[in-house]
C-alpha cells in the first residue's frame, strides 16, 4: 500500500464507518459521568471511578460497530487485505475516541464541585478506557471471521458486556475492577495492561485473511504492540505514582480545612530512596505551625533494615518510606483536633513533616550499613524543603511555631533558627516535646550525628560554629539556635520517666538504668548555664504520647494546664517553668 | 441467522383463533431462542456462580438472614438476567432488519404487532426461570444453613419483574431504533443509576422510583421491623413493564380496545404502586423499631445452655448453638473456680436510625437500663450478623474479659476504645478469644489489622457500633506469641497461674514470662 492510495482510503473509510453507535455511546457516556457529578457533591472517588468506567464501556460499545461493513461480501475480492482495512478504520476512529475521553475526563475533573473529581486516577483510568475499545475491536474482528453479512457489532457489543460482567466477578487475586483506595490497585493495572496487549494481539491476529502476512510483519506487529503497551503503561504509572501518594480520596477533610499532600521532589527522598512528601493544612496565613513529627531513628544495619512490621514502610525502629508513619488526617484528637475551641493552635496553618529517613530531620548522606542496605539519611534535605515551602507560601506569617514531637523535636531548635532566617519579621517559637533526655554524649555525637547521619556537614554553619563533631550534641542545638537568633522563644516538654522517648540512646546516658528525669534536668541546666532561656514543662509519670491524645487538654501540673501554658508561650508573655513535684506519680 | 418469523408455523388467517395460535407458536419458538441465547446462558451462569462463590467466600452467608438476603439477590437478577432479556429481546426484534427480511415479513400471516406480542410473551419464561433460580437459592440457604427469619415473597418476585421490565424495554427499543447498540447502552444507563442514584437520593424515598428500589438496611433486622414497600414496588415495576410493552405494541401498529385496556391497567398499576411505595413507613413500625432497639429484652426469648443464658430475637434463635460453641470454648480454658455462676449473652439491634434519634451515648445507657430491668445486668452483647471471623472474635473477647475481670466491658461516653484491658488481663482476653476456634482466630487477625492506629492494639466490639474492650499493643503482641505456641502447654500455664495473670499488678512483660514467650519489645504505660 503506498501513500497515494492512503488518502482516498482514509476518506472513504471515514464515510463507510457506521458512526452512529459510537456517537450515541460518546454522548451517553459523557452524560453518565458528568450529569451525576454536576447534580451531587456526595459522590466519592469510588462512585466517580465506577461512572468513568461505565462511560468508557459506552464508547467501547460504539467501537464494537466500527468494523460493521454491509459490503463485506464484495470486499473479499479487493486487493487491500482485511487487516489493513481494519487498521485504517481503527486509525480513523482512534483519535476521535481519545479526544472524547480527554474532553470528558477533563470536564469531569474541572467542573465537579468536589475534591474527589480533581483526584481521579487519570492514568490508570485511561489505561482501562483504552483497553475497552481495543477489546471491542478485537471481538468485532473475531466476529468478522464468523459472519458473512458484515454485522460484527451485533456480536461484539453483547460479548463486550459479558466480558465486563466476568471482570466484575473476578476474585481478588485476579481482580480488574478495584476501587482506587484498594492496595491492589496498581497490581490490577498491570493486569489491565496485559489485557490490552492480549486485545491488540487478538485484533491483529483476527484481522488477517487466509493468505497470511509474511512472518516478519507478524512478528513486528506483535513486538510493536507489546512495546507500545509496556511503554505507555510505565509512563502512565509514573504519572499516577506521584498522585497515588495522595490519600485515597484526594484531600482529606479535617473540620473545614483539608490536608493536602505536597511532593517537593528535587533531592528529597525517604530512606529507601522512595518519594518523600509532607502535608499542608491551609488556614490562617499569618499563623503557621511547622510540625516536625517523629518517625523513629536508626544508625546500624539492624535498626535501619527495610523490613516491615505491621504497616508497610516501617520497622520497629523507624519509618523508612512514605507509606510508613502517621498521617495527620488519621489523627483527630489532641493537637490534631483542630476545630476544638480549647486548642491553642486552632486556626493555624500547619505544615506537617514526618521523618522517613531515620535521622530526626538532620541528615544528608547515603550510608551503606551492609552490602545490601544503603540508607538515604536525607532528613535535612526533606525538612528544609518543607521549610522553603513555608517561607514561600506564608511570607506574611507573623507567628511561626516549630513543634517537634519525640525524635522530631531533636532538630526543632535548629529549624527554629532557619525559620527566623527566612522570615525575619515573624515571631518564632520552638516547642520541642519528648526529647529532653537525649544525651550530649561525645561518643553518640560522633557515631550517630556525625558519622551515621552526616548531620554535622549538613547543618548550617551557625549551628556548628566553634564546635567539633564530638562537642556538637543535641542539648547544644538549643544553645546554638539561641545564639544565632536571640529572639527565638524556646520551650520544651517532657514526661519525667517517658520510657520510649529516648530509649534508643539509653547506652549513652549515665547510670544503668539511667535516671531519665535526672538526665532531662541536667540537660536543661546545661542549656541555661550557657545563658539561654529555655521554658520547660515537665510532667510526672511514665507516659509517652501527648499530641495525639486528648490528654493534651487534660494535662495539668501544679495547677497549670499545658494548653494554657502553650497559649501564653505562643501569644503572650512566656510563662514560668512548670516542674512536677512528685514526678514518679 | 437463518431462522425468521417466516418459519413460524401457522395457517393463513381464518378466524381469530388462528392468529392467536400462531402468536403462541411464534412465542414458543422465540422463547427457545431466548433461553438458548449465549448471553442468557452466560448471565445465568454468572448469577449462579456469584451466589455459589458467596457461600464459600462470605462468612455471614453461612448464617443467612433470609429477610436480608432476599433483596440482596434482586440486583443480581435484574442486572444479569434482566440485562440478558434486554439484549436478547432487542436482538430478536431486530433480527428481520438485520437479515434484510423486513419486506418479506409483510406478506406473512402475522402482522408486526402480533410478532411484537410474541416477542413480549417470550419474556415470560425467562422471568419464570429467574424466579426458579431465586427460589432455589433461598431453598438452599434456608435448608442448608442455620438461617434466621424468612424471605419476603414480594421481594423475591422483584427480580423476575425486573427481567420483564428490561425485556419489554429491549423489545420497545427494537421497535424504536434500528441499531443494536441501543439495548446495551440502556443497560449501562441502568448500571449508572445503580451507582449514582443512591448518593443522589441521599436517603429520600424517591430512590424507590428507580428499578432497584430503596437502599437496604445497614444491618439485618427482625422481619417485623423491615417495612420496605416491596409489594408496592413490585406493582410499580410490573406496571412499568406493562407500559413499555403497550408502547411497543402501539409502535408496531396495534390498535383497539384491548391495547387501550392493557395500557390503562398498566398505567393504573404504575401510578398506584409508584405512589404507595413513596409513603413513609407506618408510625407503628417506627415506634416498634425504637422500642426494640431501646429495650431488646422485652422482645426476646431466652434459652439456657449450661450456665449461660442466651437471649435472641425470635427470628434469630437458630444461631444460639453457634454462639454457645464460641462461649463454651472460652469458658473451657478457665479454671473451674473462676467460672461465673451465671452469664448472659443478649442480642441487640444496632442500626443507626432505629434508635429514635437519641444518639449512641444514650442508646448505650438505654441498654444498660434494659439489662438491669430484665434482671441480667452486665449482659454481653451480640448483634444481628454472624458467621464471620470478627463477629466470633468480638463475642469471644467480651466473654473472656468478663471471665478475667468479673466485669463486663463497654464503652464510656466519648471513649473510642471501650475499657482498656491492661497487663495479664489483656493478654488473657486475646489468648482466650483465640481459643474460640479457627474462625475467631481469623477474626482476631482481621481486627488487629483493621484497628491499627497510632498505638497498635485491638478493639473488640459489642455489636459493630460500640467498642467494648481495648487491648493495647504490648498485650496483643504477647497473646499473639502465645497463640502461636502449642495450645496444651500454654493452657496448662494459664490454669496454673490464673490468679497471678489476672492480678491487677501483672504487666505484659510479667505475663509473657509466665506464659513462656518473649517479652514485648516496648511497654507503654497502660491505664
Amino acid at each position: 500500500m503506498n501513500t497515494r492510495i492512503l488518502s482516498p482510503l482514509l476518506r472513504s473509510t471515514a464515510r463507510a464507518i457506521t458512526w452512529r453507535p459510537a456517537a450515541a455511546g460518546a454522548v451517553l457516556g459523557a452524560a453518565i459521568l458528568l450529569v451525576p457529578e454536576a447534580l451531587s457533591a456526595r459522590l466519592t472517588a469510588t462512585h466517580l471511578t465506577t461512572l468513568a468506567r461505565i462511560a468508557a464501556i459506552c464508547v467501547a460499545l460504539g467501537a464494537a460497530f466500527l468494523l460493521d461493513d454491509p459490503a463485506t461480501r464484495s470486499t473479499s475480492a479487493v486487493p487491500v487485505p482485511r487487516l489493513a482495512r481494519n487498521l485504517v478504520r481503527a486509525a480513523v476512529a482512534g483519535p476521535a475516541v481519545a479526544l472524547w475521553w480527554a474532553l470528558t475526563l477533563g470536564l469531569a475533573r474541572t467542573t465537579g464541585h468536589h475534591e474527589a473529581a480533581a483526584h481521579l486516577p487519570v492514568a490508570a483510568l485511561t489505561l482501562e478506557a483504552a483497553t475497552l475499545p481495543v477489546a471491542a475491536l478485537a471481538l468485532a474482528a473475531v466476529a468478522q471471521r464468523r459472519t458473512t453479512d458484515g454485522n460484527t457489532g451485533v456480536v461484539a457489543a453483547p460479548a463486550l458486556l459479558l466480558l465486563a460482567a466476568v471482570a466484575w466477578f473476578l476474585p481478588h487475586p485476579a481482580a480488574l475492577l478495584l476501587t482506587p483506595a484498594d492496595p491492589g490497585w496498581e497490581a490490577s493495572h498491570h493486569r489491565w495492561a496485559a489485557v490490552l496487549a492480549a486485545a491488540l494481539v487478538a485484533f491483529l491476529w483476527a484481522g488477517h485473511e487466509r493468505p497470511r502476512l509474511p512472518r516478519v510483519w507478524r512478528l513486528t506487529a506483535v513486538a510493536v504492540s507489546v512495546l507500545l503497551v509496556g511503554a505507555g503503561t510505565a509512563s502512565a504509572f509514573r504519572g499516577d505514582g506521584e498522585r497515588a501518594a495522595a490519600p485515597p480520596l484526594g484531600s482529606v477533610e479535617t473540620g473545614t480545612h483539608a490536608w493536602e499532600q505536597i511532593v517537593p521532589g528535587g533531592e528529597c527522598r525517604c530512606a529507601d530512596g522512595g518519594t518523600f512528601s509532607f502535608w499542608e493544612r491551609r488556614a490562617d496565613p499569618a499563623r503557621v505551625v511547622l510540625f516536625l513529627n517523629g518517625g523513629g531513628v536508626c544508625w546500624d544495619a539492624t535498626m535501619c533494615a527495610f523490613t516491615s512490621t505491621g504497616q508497610p514502610g516501617e520497622n520497629a525502629f523507624y519509618d523508612w518510606n512514605d507509606q510508613g508513619g502517621q498521617r495527620p488526617y488519621d489523627q483527630r484528637s489532641g493537637f490534631f483536633d483542630l476545630t476544638r475551641a480549647g486548642n491553642p493552635f486552632a486556626g493555624y496553618s500547619i505544615i506537617y513533616v514526618s521523618s522517613c529517613t531515620g535521622d530526626a530531620h538532620l541528615g544528608d548522606v547515603a550510608r551503606t550499613y551492609s552490602p545490601t542496605l544503603t540508607v538515604q539519611h536525607r532528613g535535612y534535605v526533606n525538612g528544609t524543603a518543607a521549610l522553603a515551602h513555608l517561607a514561600t507560601h506564608y511570607p506574611d506569617a507573623a507567628q511561626v511555631v516549630v513543634i517537634g514531637k519525640t525524635a522530631g523535636s531533636i532538630a526543632a531548635p535548629l529549624y527554629g533558627g532557619l525559620v527566623a532566617d527566612r522570615l525575619p519579621h515573624a515571631k518564632v517559637t520552638v516547642f520541642g516535646a519528648q526529647s529532653g533526655a537525649w544525651p550530649g554524649d561525645p561518643g553518640f555525637n560522633a557515631k550517630v550525628l556525625g558519622r551515621a547521619w552526616g548531620a554535622y556537614d549538613a547543618a548550617p554553619a551557625w549551628a556548628t560554629d566553634g564546635l567539633t563533631v564530638r562537642g556538637w550534641g543535641i542539648p547544644r542545638f538549643w544553645v546554638q539556635a539561641a545564639r544565632h537568633a536571640p529572639d527565638l522563644v524556646l520551650a520544651r516538654f517532657d514526661y519525667a520517666f517517658d520510657p520510649a522517648a529516648a530509649v534508643e540512646a539509653t547506652r549513652w546516658m549515665p547510670g544503668d538504668p539511667p535516671d531519665l528525669l535526672a538526665v532531662i534536668d541536667a540537660n536543661e541546666a546545661a542549656i541555661e548555664a550557657a545563658g539561654v532561656t529555655l521554658h520547660s514543662y515537665t510532667a510526672p509519670g511514665a507516659a509517652h504520647g501527648l499530641f495525639e491524645f486528648d490528654r493534651f487538654y487534660d494535662l495539668e501540673v501544679r495547677g497549670v494546664h499545658l494548653v494554657d501554658w502553650l497559649g501564653r508561650l505562643t501569644t503572650g508573655e512566656p510563662p514560668g517553668d512548670v516542674h512536677c513535684g512528685d514526678c514518679r506519680r | 441467522m437463518t431462522a425468521t418469523p417466516a418459519e413460524a408455523p401457522g395457517t393463513p388467517a381464518a378466524g381469530a383463533a388462528a392468529p392467536l395460535r400462531a402468536v403462541l407458536a411464534l412465542a414458543r419458538a422465540e422463547t427457545a431462542r431466548m433461553l438458548r441465547h449465549p448471553v442468557t446462558a452466560a448471565a445465568a451462569l454468572l448469577l449462579a456462580g456469584g451466589w455459589v462463590s458467596a457461600w464459600f467466600v462470605i462468612g455471614t452467608t453461612r448464617y443467612p438472614v433470609l429477610q436480608d438476603l432476599d433483596g440482596d439477590g434482586t440486583t443480581g437478577v435484574m442486572v444479569l438476567l434482566g440485562g440478558a432479556a434486554l439484549i436478547a429481546g432487542n436482538l430478536a426484534v431486530l433480527r428481520a432488519r438485520r437479515d434484510a427480511t423486513t419486506g418479506l415479513s409483510q406478506v406473512l400471516v402475522l402482522p408486526d404487532h402480533a410478532r411484537t406480542l410474541a416477542h413480549l410473551l417470550a419474556l415470560l419464561p425467562l422471568a419464570v426461570a429467574g424466579g426458579v433460580l431465586v427460589l432455589a437459592r433461598m431453598a438452599v440457604l434456608a435448608l442448608g444453613a442455620p438461617a434466621a427469619g424468612r424471605p419476603n415473597p414480594y421481594e423475591l418476585a422483584t427480580g423476575p419483574a425486573a427481567v420483564l421490565l428490561l425485556g419489554a424495554l429491549g423489545v420497545l427499543l427494537g421497535r424504536l431504533g434500528r441499531s443494536a447498540v441501543l439495548a446495551p447502552l440502556a443497560l449501562l444507563v441502568l448500571l449508572a443509576g445503580l451507582v449514582a442514584l443512591e448518593p443522589l437520593a441521599h436517603g429520600r424515598p424517591a430512590l424507590w422510583l428507580a428499578p432497584q428500589g430503596g437502599s437496604a438496611l445497614q444491618m439485618p433486622a427482625p422481619v417485623s421491623l423491615i417495612a420496605r414497600p416491596v409489594a408496592a414496588h413490585l406493582g410499580y415495576l410490573l406496571g412499568l413493564a406493562g407500559l413499555l410493552a403497550t408502547a411497543a405494541m402501539l409502535r408496531a401498529g396495534a390498535r383497539g380496545a384491548r391495547v387501550a385496556v392493557a395500557g390503562g391497567v398498566a398505567l393504573a398499576c404504575t401510578m398506584a404502586g409508584g405512589t404507595a411505595q413513596l409513603s413513609p413507613p407506618d408510625r407503628a413500625v417506627a415506634l416498634a423499631r425504637t422500642s426494640v432497639t431501646h429495650h431488646p429484652s422485652r422482645y426476646e426469648t431466652c434459652r439456657e445452655l449450661g450456665h449461660v443464658t442466651y437471649c435472641a430475637f425470635a427470628d434469630f434463635s437458630r444461631w444460639i448453638p453457634a454462639w454457645d460453641t464460641v462461649v463454651r470454648a472460652v469458658v473451657a480454658q478457665v479454671p473451674a473456680t473462676a467460672r461465673p455462676a451465671r452469664l448472659t449473652v443478649r442480642q441487640r439491634l444496632a442500626i443507626l436510625g432505629f434508635d429514635g434519634g437519641i444518639g449512641p451515648a444514650r442508646l448505650l445507657a438505654a441498654w444498660r437500663a434494659d439489662d438491669a430491668a430484665a434482671g441480667t445486668p452486665g449482659a454481653i452483647g451480640v448483634d444481628t450478623q454472624w458467621g464471620d471471623g470478627p463477629a466470633a472474635a468480638d463475642l469471644a473477647a467480651q466473654v473472656a474479659y468478663r471471665l478475667v475481670t468479673g466485669r463486663t466491658g463497654g464503652a464510656r461516653a466519648g471513649e473510642r476504645d471501650g475499657v482498656t484491658a491492661c497487663g495479664g488481663a489483656g493478654v488473657l482476653v486475646v489468648w482466650l478469644a483465640g481459643q474460640a476456634g479457627p474462625l475467631a482466630r481469623t477474626g482476631l487477625r482481621l481486627l488487629a489489622e483493621e484497628a491499627r492506629d497510632e498505638r497498635g492494639g485491638v478493639s473488640f466490639h459489642e455489636t459493630r457500633l460500640f467498642p467494648a474492650v481495648f487491648v493495647p499493643a504490648p498485650e496483643l503482641a504477647v497473646a499473639t506469641e502465645a497463640l502461636a505456641r502449642p495450645d496444651a502447654g500454654v493452657a496448662a500455664r494459664v490454669q496454673r497461674s490464673w490468679a497471678t495473670l489476672t492480678a491487677p499488678g501483672t504487666n505484659a512483660a510479667r505475663a509473657a514470662e509466665i506464659l513462656g514467650v518473649p517479652a514485648p519489645a516496648a511497654s507503654t504505660a497502660c491505664r
